[in-house]
């Protein structure tokens, strides 16, 4: 007799940020993010392990992403940052304790 | 002697990117060696000042033609004072935003640079703004 079974596929996209995430930069990981989600992926993981500094306005991106992605269901996490001044930004203005962060995208991806 | 920095930036966004450099060079330059390895958190404020005078202090028209000047210097006590002018539109404190407990979107500039530096001063003269900060030596 076998038992009845489903399966369910989750989809992640992880964008990975190297070096500067700054205004300029800002708008095109704003787009990056609406394409996703336009294509219905609404689990976001955003790998700033390589970026060297991260300002208010790549931190806004990011918070508005994590908006967009709750309001779908999902929700964007942030790999941590390993430089300290790309870490400083976000705990300045405490969303270190508004965003999912993890070491590495595996753990965010386990935790999901 | 007091020796001084100065920067001159475009008002666009892909002219900050000479601050951290230019930090990097000048800050032991000035006489400030004891002040290098916290060069990463002077870059952040001076980088969200100087992005704030790129968003308000000017519009569409005025932006592609303008610049603004950043000095720094080392005072007598040790302290890093990086000033800023701009001849844009005057500061209004009314636009700056409220920061509370709820995490908001926008509006984190000045906020962040209120964390880092020890003071922060505005004012409006011969028809220029002028910023001042100062970060404890």
């Amino acid at each position: 007799m076998s038992l009845p079974t489903s399966s369910h596929e989750i989809r992640i996209s992880t964008i990975s940020i190297d070096g500067r995430l700054d205004a300029m930069r800002a708008v095109d990981l704003r787009q990056e993010i609406d394409d996703t989600i336009e294509q219905g992926v609404v689990r976001l993981i955003v790998d700033l392990s390589g970026a060297d500094f991260v300002d208010s306005a790549g931190l806004a991106a990011l918070a508005k992403g994590m908006k967009d992605c709750r309001g779908a269901g999902g929700d964007l996490r942030v790999v941590a940052a390993k430089n300290p001044d790309a870490a400083r930004v976000f705990q300045l203005t405490r969303f270190d304790q508004v965003f999912r962060m993890a070491d590495t995208a595996e753990d965010l991806v386990a935790t999901w | 002697m007091m020796t001084t920095a100065l920067l001159t930036l475009d008002a666009d966004y892909e002219a900050m990117r000479a601050i951290g450099p230019w930090l990097s060079e000048q800050v032991p330059a000035i006489g400030a060696p004891h002040l290098a390895d916290r060069v990463g958190e002077f870059e952040l404020a001076v980088h969200e000042l100087a992005v704030n005078i790129v968003d308000h202090a000017f519009d569409d028209t005025t932006r592609p033609s303008a610049t603004f000047d950043i000095t720094m210097h080392c005072n007598d006590d040790n302290d890093l004072v990086v000033r800023f002018v701009d001849r844009g539109i005057a500061y209004d404190d009314a636009d700056k935003p409220v920061i509370g407990d709820e995490p908001t979107i926008r509006g984190y500039g000045l906020f962040i640079v209120e964390q880092l530096a020890a003071s922060i001063d505005y004012a409006r003269s011969d028809d220029a703004n002028h910023w001042t900060l100062v970060f404890s030596g």
